[in-house]
């Protein structure tokens, strides 16, 4: 009698990757737990195999990577899109870099400073943000992006007026004799991911980590079911850029350099970290870090031919739109329940896990 | 006094009048059925009780409290849940965790204690069981792990039902549970309905097509029309009323 299907829906959420399947208790998960550890052994013994140009690489990937992740926690799992956290990256970087450089800190101390900065910063973004979405959110945090240098130029003054600020050699030093320079810089760099990434995953699987995937999907159920959703929104804008005010900051520690002399930086940056999350895989855990080794392995083939870089990278986005819409991290889960579909013949019922979710309906409030 | 008490309440959109004048009162423990053709305002009903629609007169009153005071988020901490016509799910997480999140109001762990997991293991855990338990109770136990992406609809209903239960709510909305669900279906749900009040000492609010199961577990019934109260009544006074046979065989429904 009634017509639910006159209200089909709205359009899909942007980057609404499905999560997982929720780790069911399937028994140990072994092959996880061997594949964890290998991957662990792998990552702490790599420095020692490469030379130190090498290892400025792996930092990178990793301060990209956690960026990216800070960007996927707002995007991928709270469905705001940025294209400012650029800016974010750039407080960070700016913060770790005018303590040392100005004020003689040491620059492990600097990360949490340029975090919480960052934070803030976020906070104040996140508010009116809570009043625009998709494309509009998407300019004016680009606006962002592009405003950052600018602004920087304005307070910041290097040698010979530019605004570039580099720590000396020394003040991002190994403080342990045992480790080289960049073997140091590797293993904290390594600590540091591990640990965000740690506390991306305890939140993404928890109570709150369900109340931003409910936003982002149904924002109408969640307030229904006594979610804040203004309240999740700020918090997720304020976490995200912690996280890519922390990846700025890595980078200074990283490349020895903050710089907003060239004025679109900070706006390529924001759209490396969404290339990585796109194609890494939106709203997963693994995502934002593969997406971040492709990207650092694309820029590298391309060096010297500095405009071959955004042909190879659309190519990539081409072809993760169209083969792997959910990112590398939803084509190898796809590819993992085909082969488990074989080898387990009909036992298991087939996955339905979508390319997008939005076959269940969502309602205008109705 | 009534544990949901409706009050002229008028709802305009533009120049249509969706509720004009809408009163009624919902006595605690009881089923109350809101019928009416297509179109009458049942569910603009709902969403004034769920502050998504702002109402433009007319008070709401649940447990002695102002209802319309209050933000929408506010609802469920005071007891109100419901269930969608078209349903509201979240399709990316699984059935399990549906449910979960209809529970957000029975947890506390906010950002940062997620993260650091201080003290969520032990409410997860918890959490977890008691809403196993509820769909277990709603015969969806098998389905925990599974998406909510791409069930079938009549199981997606008795998801959000699951959902709106998880909240331990007083006063339960229900937009048409019975909507996709075959004949067999819809007399097993009546009688689900009638248990899951006993059980989590409920007061129901119904809107349904279904005359059959709305007769059958009904306290009382209100039949609406182009946004007003027509009749109100038990079961077998309003099956008899002249104006309520005339509403329905005058409105294609
Ligand atoms: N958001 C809205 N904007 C404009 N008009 C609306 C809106 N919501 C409801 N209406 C109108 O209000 C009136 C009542 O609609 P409502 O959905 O409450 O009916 P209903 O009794 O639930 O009908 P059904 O049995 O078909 O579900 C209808 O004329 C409808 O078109
Ligand atoms: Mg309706």
């Amino acid at each position: 009698m009634s017509d639910q299907s006159t209200n089909l829906p709205d359009t899909p959420p942007a980057f609404a990757a499905p999560t997982g399947p929720a780790a069911g208790p399937r028994g140990v998960p072994w092959l996880r737990i061997v594949f964890g550890v290998v991957v662990a052994a792998v990552a702490v013994a790599l420095p020692y195999f490469n030379d130190p140009a090498t290892n400025q690489i792996f930092c990178q990937v990793m301060y990209l990577a956690l960026a990216a992740m800070g960007l996927n926690l707002l995007t991928g799992y709270n469905g705001q899109i940025s294209l400012g956290h650029g800016a974010f990256f750039g407080i960070g970087a700016f913060t770790a870099a005018i303590l040392t450089v100005d004020h003689g800190w040491v620059i492990e101390a600097t990360f949490p400073i340029a975090a919480i900065l960052a934070a803030v910063v976020g906070v104040a973004v996140g508010f009116p943000a809570l009043r625009l979405k998709g494309l509009y959110l998407a300019l004016i945090t680009l606006g962002l992006a592009v405003l950052f240098p600018l602004v920087v130029k304005k307070f910041v003054e290097g040698p010979g007026g530019v605004p570039l600020l580099k720590p000396k050699r020394s003040q991002v030093g190994s403080m342990v004799d045992f480790w080289a320079d960049d073997i140091y810089r590797y293993y904290v760099c390594l600590g540091i991911l591990a640990v965000m990434f740690l506390l991306a995953w305890n939140l993404v699987r928890g109570r709150m980590g369900r109340a931003m995937i409910a936003v982002r999907d149904q924002e109408v159920a969640a307030s229904t079911v006594g979610i804040g959703v203004a309240n999740v929104k700020v918090w997720s804008f304020a976490l995200s850029a912690a996280y890519a005010g922390l990846a700025g900051a890595l980078s200074v520690y990283v490349d020895r350099t903050a710089d907003a002399s060239n004025p679109i930086i900070y706006f390529q940056r924001s759209i490396e970290f969404l290339i990585a999350v796109v194609i890494g895989g939106a709203a997963t855990i693994g995502g934002p870090l593969l997406g971040a080794m492709l990207l650092v392995a694309i820029r590298r083939r391309t060096e010297g031919t500095e405009a071959m870089a955004p042909a190879l990278l659309g190519g990539a986005l081409i072809i993760v739109v169209y083969v792997l819409p959910d990112g590398i991290v939803g084509g190898l889960r796809r590819a993992a329940a085909w082969f488990r579909g074989r080898t387990a013949g009909s036992a298991s019922p087939p996955d339905p896990s979508p390319a997008s979710p939005s076959a269940t309906p969502a309602p205008s409030p109705n | 006094m009534a544990l949901l008490d409706v009050r002229d309440i008028e709802v305009r959109f533009g120049g249509v009048v969706a509720l004009d004048g809408l009163s009624f009162d919902v006595g605690a423990g009881e089923i109350c059925a809101l019928i009416g053709p297509n179109g009458a305002g049942k569910t603009t009903m709902f969403n004034v009780v769920s502050r998504l629609y702002e109402a433009q007169a007319g008070h709401v009153t649940f447990d002695g409290q102002d209802l319309l005071a209050l933000p929408p988020h506010q609802i469920s901490r005071i007891g109100v849940a419901r269930t969608f016509q078209n349903l509201a799910l979240f399709p990316a997480l699984s059935v399990l965790e549906n449910v979960m999140v209809g529970a957000h109001t029975e947890g506390k762990i906010g950002f940062l204690g997620s993260m650091l997991r201080i003290g969520s293991a032990k409410e997860e855990r918890r959490l977890r069981t008691e809403c196993r338990e509820i769909l277990e109770r709603m015969s969806l136990g098998h389905l925990a792990d599974r998406p909510a992406f791409g069930l079938p609809f009549g199981t997606l209903k008795r998801l959000e039902f699951a959902r709106a239960l998880a909240s331990r709510p007083k006063l339960l909305l229900l937009d048409e549970p019975a909507n996709g669900l075959t004949h067999g279906e819809v007399d097993e749900l009546g009688k689900t309905i009638k248990h899951i009040r006993d059980e989590f000492d409920l007061t129901i609010l119904l809107v349904e097509h279904h005359m059959s199961m709305v007769m059958s577990i009904s306290h009382q019934i209100v039949v609406m029309d182009f946004g007003r109260k027509i009749a109100e009544g038990t079961p077998d006074q309003v099956r008899d009323d002249p104006v309520v046979i005339e509403a329905y065989l005058g409105t294609p429904a």
